[in-house]
């Protein structure tokens, strides 16, 4: 009996310290970041009178701290949700700030999805954001960016999926309609681009069109197969030699990533060319991330690179992702 | 290899030299020099359009000492100056300046970037090494239009910036090492001064842009797409179709042909040069816009639903998207070295500068912050210097605000505010230690004690600087004589 004991502690040791050698060899690392200096770096953003500024950097500003660990302490969580419920207009729709008239699908995205890491009862007109998103539907199964800016896009129909799902009422799509007209944007050679019939596919666009075709229960087995081709294929992947150079985006590693997981291919992500694009792009004086190899940190930038270690499981994932119960 | 090190050896020992020989050439003069504006934009290539020319203008105050008198020398000496990390040879062999050599004439017809003795000049005729005029507004020794262009240097702390179109990393705080000399021809006085140019983030949006028009990730196929762009809007024009040298291929296009810009003293758009064709297939004709460029530039991407939508949702605080930004570091002064205050704090964000029409007249000062307080209809989240009473004397000009336009002090009014405080938006002291070197050398010649909390990379802040009798305490009063 003592000596399985003995034989099971020796095997549990041996595969633990197998673990930590491989996890030291291949993975992304948090460990390789300072995030208490993360933490003050975004923190200079509740120093401000006018915290949390504009929509996007109060979005930042919570996940970031979330992922790393931090509180968002009850007094900026109500700041912010005050700010997000100033800046809903009339139309249900939300503006970048309290200088920005226009609404916009993008910033609703941006309110729902900070109200729900925040996870303070709504005070926001949710059925009036309902009213706004919905209103932005477009004939072709697309949705516009604003009620000036009535063309579809790719984007703005993911951020209208998004929005929905947060809202729990994706019933209010034509989920069959919108697939298709969200389909238009694939690529024969894999992933999908921004501009219907041309150009490159990107990671971005393929994360937004999987999670839309999946939210709209629309995403079949063709569509994943063609986008892993893609994703496998691309700079960011792991079947392909070619380096990721100082110009290549940190957002794109971390939509490889997220449309990887969204394909239940994690096995696929290449966590050694993230954790190389992710070492580039800190800047160990502030503890923040840069958009690429060479530049500084922006709060935008820090959430995507938080974003990519949220990705890739090396930190927690802040939040859920429902504003409404379904 | 070993001609970049040689170089990069020759422009330490020359630093060096000048360092050593401003602190051994104290008494009677005091000179400062200082970049204008703090940062000038450049671009990798000039074959498509044009937003700016290498350009960067230099001022150097050199004041005689007195007891309780100063006064300002504006004639008798001789000030020169010589950028350290650029030569002919450099940028000749540059291709990315190789293109402005090649474009400029078409840009600026007239005007050639070799003199007839084979030195880079600008547009103001000023060479890389050259004398400076006597501006009596500034009361400045001034070189405008330097053609000063970011370079590779070799020495990786100094090559920070990131070429967008993947080329080695090039340095965007060039030094210009300032002499004077008295009529005899005997130095009596020199200092150095950070000459900062650099690109800005276009390129990191705008070939993506291509790649995902179909177009090649290049600026060749950035321009072609941007004509296409331009093209839907009320002016039909196609910009990749308008061929200045009628060579069959479109381009180069300045953009302030259409489209005024102060930046580059124009009050009204100057139109395109005689003898401009239009490629086979183009449908518009040429007109000239009302709007300057800034306003047209900044409204359009603030506005823009697929830029805010495809590439930045916060561009109207993102300055740093499309600015020289980020590890270049344009903004890098004591506001933001010791306060959270960002760019839109002084300028306010692209949202309120097109509402409050600042872009109808920019880089002047109807349109920009002064120490007082932010831009007209700004209402800042920091409080400004507002209560100060600054004793200050402003002139105006097509470009600059009040800090750049501005001399400060008791009586007279003759010391230029940047020669005290640095460049705008690098002022002292600066998170970009290259910034703080002039007034580190001019303090620790003069022995300056300072209080708890300020050191030698602040503002000149020693009444010795000028005054000979007076004392060589740090002080934030030093001008307002208390």
């Amino acid at each position: 009996m003592s000596q399985c004991r003995i034989y099971l502690h020796l095997v549990v040791t041996l595969a633990a310290f197998l673990f930590i050698i491989l996890s030291n060899v291949s993975n992304v690392s948090a460990g390789d970041f300072d995030f208490a200096k993360t933490k003050v770096f975004m923190r200079e953003m509740d120093t401000r009178p006018d915290f949390p500024v504009t929509m996007v950097l109060a979005h930042d500003y919570v996940y970031s701290l979330i992922s790393i660990g931090d509180k968002v302490n009850t007094k900026e969580a109500e700041a912010v949700e005050a700010f997000i419920k100033t800046n809903q207009h009339l139309d249900g729709g939300f503006s970048s700030d309290k200088h920005d008239k226009e609404t916009s699908i993008l910033y609703a995205v941006h309110a729902l999805e900070t109200l729900v890491l925040i996870k303070l009862p709504p005070s926001i007109d949710l059925g009036r954001a309902r009213t706004f998103i919905t209103s932005l539907k477009n004939a072709d199964g697309g949705f516009g960016f604003s009620a000036n800016a009535k063309e579809s896009s790719l984007n703005n129909t993911y951020n209208a999926v998004r929005s929905l799902s947060i809202l729990s009422s994706l019933n209010m799509v034509d989920a069959a309609k919108t697939a298709a007209y969200i389909k238009g944007f694939e690529h024969k050679e894999g992933g999908f681009g921004y501009v219907k019939g041309t150009g490159v596919a990107s990671a971005k666009f393929t994360y937004m069109a999987l999670y839309s075709l999946k939210e709209l229960g629309k995403l079949d087995e063709a569509t994943k197969a063609n986008a892993l081709k893609y994703l496998n294929s691309s700079a960011y992947g792991k079947s392909t030699k070619e380096k990721v150079d100082s110009l290549q985006m940190l957002e794109e590693m971390g939509y490889t990533i997220d449309a990887l997981k969204l394909l239940g291919a994690k096995g696929a992500i290449d966590t050694k060319k993230a954790n190389g694009i992710l070492k580039q792009v800190y800047i160990k004086q502030n503890g923040g991330f840069g958009p690429i190899p060479g530049y500084g940190s922006t709060p935008d930038s820090t959430f995507l690179g938080l974003r990519l270690l949220v990705g890739a499981g090396k930190l927690k994932a802040p939040g859920v992702y429902s504003l409404v119960k379904k | 290899m070993k001609k970049t090190i040689l170089r990069t050896l020759a422009a330490i020992a020359a630093t060096t030299i000048f360092a050593g020989l401003a602190a051994a050439a104290t008494p009677p003069y005091a000179v400062m020099a200082t970049n204008d504006l703090g940062m000038h934009c450049a671009c990798p290539t000039f074959d498509g359009f044009l937003l700016l020319p290498p350009y960067n203008t230099i001022r150097v105050q050199v004041l005689k000492k007195g007891s309780d008198s100063v006064s300002v020398v504006s004639s008798g000496i001789t000030v020169s100056y010589s950028i350290a990390e650029n030569t002919d040879a450099i940028l000749k062999a540059d291709p990315y300046f190789a293109s402005w050599i090649k474009n400029a004439p078409k840009l600026f017809p007239g005007f050639a970037p070799v003199n007839a003795t084979g030195n880079v000049v600008g547009l103001k005729g000023k060479k890389l090494a050259d004398t400076m005029t006597y501006d009596s507004q500034s009361m400045s020794w001034k070189a405008e239009g330097i053609p000063v262009y970011p370079v590779t240097t070799g020495n990786a702390t100094k090559d920070v910036m990131v070429d967008p179109l993947g080329g080695p990393n090039r340095d965007p705080f060039l030094t210009a090492n300032i002499t004077v000399k008295n009529s005899t021809g005997a130095v009596i006085g020199t200092t150095s001064t950070v000459v900062p140019v650099a690109f800005g983030g276009c390129c990191g949006c705008h070939l993506k842009l291509a790649a995902a028009n179909g177009l090649p990730a290049t600026p060749a196929g950035s321009f072609a797409l941007l004509g296409t762009m331009h093209a839907k809007n009320s002016s039909k024009i196609n910009i990749a179709m308008i061929d200045p040298d009628g060579d069959g291929v479109g381009g180069p296009v300045r953009c302030s042909w259409c489209h005024a810009d102060p930046a580059m003293g124009e009050t009204v758009a100057p139109g395109w040069p005689t003898g401009t064709k239009l490629l086979p297939g183009a449908t518009f004709t040429l007109k000239k816009s009302t709007r300057s460029f800034s306003d047209v530039l900044h409204t359009f991407h603030n506005n823009s639903a697929l830029v805010k939508s495809s590439y930045d949702a916060n561009i109207s605080t993102n300055c740093y998207q499309c600015h020289p930004g980020n590890k270049v570091d344009c903004y890098r002064g004591a506001h933001k070295a010791k306060t959270a205050i960002w760019c839109v704090d002084c300028h306010g964000n692209l949202t309120q500068r097109i509402a409050g029409k600042q872009m109808v007249t920019p880089w002047q000062a109807a349109s920009l912050p002064s120490c007082n307080g932010p831009s007209a209809g700004i209402t800042s989240a920091f409080t400004c210097h507002a209560s100060l009473n600054i004793p200050q004397t402003t002139w105006t000009s097509t470009f600059g605000g009040k800090y750049i336009n501005g001399r400060g002090g008791m009586g007279s009014k003759v010391v230029l505010c940047e020669s005290c405080h640095g460049s705008a938006h690098a002022e002292n002291p600066s998170a970009q230690a290259l910034d703080n070197v002039q007034n580190s050398n001019i303090h620790t010649s003069l022995g300056t004690t300072f209080p708890s909390g300020k050191d030698k990379t602040y503002a000149l802040g020693s009444c010795q600087v000028c005054h000979t009798n007076e004392s060589n305490v740090w002080s934030n009063r030093v001008m307002f004589g208390d």
